[in-house]
């Protein structure tokens, strides 16, 4: 295997479900700049679909989809835990009661960050999750 | 207010983009052109470019039906400028066939209103585990037939390509799967596999298409089973609709 083989295998992948383009935005080109591969999702079903057909290491997702007045993040979670046991989830919410932190945390949430955020602190929960990029 | 999704975008006009991939027939050596499968593609620089992405949405979103009309509709419209006549092979899902009960009337007057033959088209059927109502599933499969429509059934081989859905469809086409294609000049196993269902087509009245070609090695071994229709990246990726050829001149 060539070096730039190894290092293309080695790119971890991430994927950010959020409904607002300018947070989705900040967070691609903060973690592309930082070497990870970055999809990201705006719809629960089209996270679901990323999910199923390719493998992350890390999602980011976002608790409410601003459509969805449901828990979305906590419904990707669950799928993610269905599908990839090894993938870790970060959950980001600006309305984070006990009672869903307690349900992430149940369903196996990774982390859970609340808005607003520095990305600097969403990049270090990455790293402590993943071991980090570089 | 109604919730704006992608699936709105893939309905828009020009929401999806149609390229062909050619499948050949390898007569006396020389390969050529027997038809053109039209693969759909979402918007570019989108998630839904990736076609497996495009369709587990759409599936998750339960609309095969409606973007299975926008993807005839595009690739007859794409077909239209398509250089001479190939055949033209259409994905569908089975569901869509046994829930809309227009789709050959609609399937007939995008022919008409682009000036395509109507037997020039192949309905590919994938998903084909996700129908339930086998009466109407098959009743839309003698209506298309009845039109001129050739029907293909993709990923033979796989899950629920089973004997029983072979014989009830009796296919003009048998698409083998690349998992069984891809490789097999150097897997035995993988080439009494498809030996066998070369011999389950023939019985039945059907032609093979050997999906997934990508090096000479592999070809050879096909063409030693007797399979003379082919499709892969060794003949050819999938491309726009005016740079297509009618033959390949590496065979």
């Amino acid at each position: 295997m060539t070096q730039l083989a190894h290092d293309a295998k080695q790119t971890p992948r991430l994927l950010v479900v959020e409904d607002e383009p300018v947070v989705r935005k900040a967070l691609r080109k903060y973690f592309v700049a930082e070497g990870f591969e970055v999809d990201c999702a705006r719809e629960l079903e089209e996270a679901e679909a990323l999910i199923v057909t390719s493998h992350y290491e890390i999602v980011i997702a976002d608790l409410r989809l601003s459509w969805n007045y449901s828990a979305a993040g906590l419904e990707i979670l669950r799928f993610v835990r269905h599908h990839s046991r090894d993938t870790r989830v970060v959950i980001l919410t600006a309305y984070a009661g006990p009672d869903v932190q307690r349900s992430a945390r149940a369903l196996g949430a990774d982390a859970f960050l609340q808005k607003p955020v520095a990305l600097a602190e969403i990049a270090a929960t990455v790293y402590r999750l993943t071991g980090g990029a570089r | 207010m109604k919730r704006r999704t992608l699936v709105d975008e893939i309905l828009a006009p020009g929401g999806l983009t149609i390229l062909f991939q050619p499948i050949f027939e390898i007569v006396n050596g020389q390969s050529m052109l027997f038809a053109l499968e039209a693969l759909s593609r979402g918007s570019k620089g989108t998630n839904l470019e990736r076609a497996d992405v495009l369709f587990e949405y759409v599936r998750r979103m339960n609309r095969e039906l409606d973007v299975d009309r926008a993807c005839v509709s595009a690739a007859i419209a794409a077909a239209a400028s398509v250089p001479g006549s190939p055949a033209i092979s259409i994905n569908v899902h089975a569901s869509t066939l046994e829930r809309d009960e227009h789709f050959a009337s609609y399937l007939a007057e995008r022919c008409v209103e682009h000036g395509v033959r109507i037997d020039r088209i192949v309905l590919e059927i994938v998903e084909h585990q996700r129908f339930r109502d086998a009466n109407t599933f098959f009743a839309a499969l003698d209506g298309l037939r009845a039109l001129g429509v050739r029907i293909a059934l993709d990923d033979i081989g796989l899950g629920y390509s089973n004997h029983q859905m072979l014989i009830e469809v009796c296919p003009d086409l048998f698409k083998i799967d690349r998992f069984f294609v891809d490789g097999c000049s150097a897997r035995p196993h993988s080439r009494a596999a498809i030996e066998s269902i070369a011999l389950l087509a023939s019985r039945l009245g059907g032609r093979v298409v050997a999906e997934g070609i990508e090096t000479p090695e592999d070809f050879a071994a096909i063409s030693a089973l007797g399979i003379d229709l082919v499709q892969g990246y060794y003949f050819g990726r999938p491309a726009a609709p005016a740079s297509q050829t009618t033959q390949k001149e590496k065979v």
